[in-house]
């Protein structure tokens, strides 16, 4: 029997406030369809996924529909997912399909001639040169390559993880990373 | 420039580009499952209503052609019970039980509105 969706967070939050559950417990208010959950869940991880997001697709704007159909996507496939799967590895897995996704139809925008080119300076505002070095660098990269640097770099993310992430072997992850290196070093003009 | 070196300029940097980043927001990402949740019941009881009418027109008692359908009086109970049950849903009249006009069921169809600011977020789209 499923407990409804107000005893479980009833039973949930009077013992902590909703940002002391753990991530165990938010994922199983989730499944229970708990709106409370989602709201809890966009506060604790909403920001990383934004900012991986931006740095995967280089521009805020798409990042952020990206953010949002991310968490739409988590509570559609909340049911469908192991209790014992991690919350936050989770959402960046669901994360990087929907960069995929919107990196696909992006090319297919530019490919007809609409659409831009992704950019993170925002129009008016003066671009630090240093920042924008690197825009250009990670811009070089594929988008599995840059995929691996955002996760391993700047989300901190240990290479087994970043591997259940992008449904890819470890050793694809070490060597992406071996070669992204390369590359951002070639770019920035760092010599190895 | 040593690997670790150029990897905590790398993280530092990573961090500053990813600053310009929106801050998500609750209020919109729940505001749009609650409109999709709420379209979902919308096409849903959209497509009751036609089975509804599909039944309708294949009873033989059905002549005139432009009047709609009118169902006889001796329904199985199961349409019964779903044209009650998609009546309480949207609480307003479903004009299939008499002679309804193309008319009247368009507009039908231009009143049937759920109200996506209160409707429950894990609607599936079943009546």
């Amino acid at each position: 029997v499923i407990p409804s969706r107000t005893s479980t967070w009833a039973a949930l939050v009077p013992t902590a406030a909703a940002f002391e559950l753990s991530d165990q417990q938010l994922m199983q208010a989730l499944r229970e369809r708990e709106q409370r959950a989602l709201e809890q869940i966009i506060v604790r991880y909403g920001d990383a996924l934004a900012r991986a997001a931006t740095c995967q697709l280089g521009d805020p704007l798409l990042a952020d529909e990206v953010v949002q159909e991310t968490m739409i996507g988590a509570w559609d496939g909340a049911r469908r997912t192991r209790m014992d799967t991690p919350l936050r590895s989770w959402l960046f897995a669901i994360l990087f399909n929907q960069c995929r996704k919107c990196a696909r139809s992006r090319a297919r925008r530019l490919a007809r001639g609409g659409g831009h080119a992704p950019a993170i300076a925002v129009a008016g505002e003066p671009a630090d040169p240093r920042l924008e070095r690197l825009r250009c660098a990670l811009a070089t990269l594929d988008d599995e390559h840059r995929a691996v640097v955002v996760l391993r770099f700047l989300e901190d993310f240990e290479i087994a993880e970043t591997a259940r992430i992008l449904a890819i072997p470890p050793g694809t992850v070490k060597s992406r990373t071996h070669y992204a290196l390369l590359e951002l070093r070639a770019r920035l003009g760092e010599p190895p | 420039m040593s690997d670790d070196a150029f990897i905590a300029t790398l993280r530092s940097e990573l961090i500053d580009l990813s600053s310009r980043a929106a801050t998500p927001s609750a209020t919109v990402i729940v505001r749009r499952l609650r409109r999709r949740a709420a379209l979902r019941t919308c096409a849903a009881t959209a497509a009751a209503l036609l089975a509804l009418m599909l039944l309708a027109r294949s009873n033989p008692t059905y002549s005139s052609p432009s009047p709609i359908a009118a169902i006889p009086g001796s329904l199985p109970a199961w349409r019964i019970s779903m044209r009650y049950e998609l009546q309480e849903r949207t609480e307003i009249p479903i004009p299939v039980e008499t002679s309804a006009t193309s008319g009247e069921l368009t507009a039908w169809f231009l009143r049937l509105r759920v109200d996506s600011s209160t409707h429950p977020l894990d609607s599936e789209g079943y009546l």
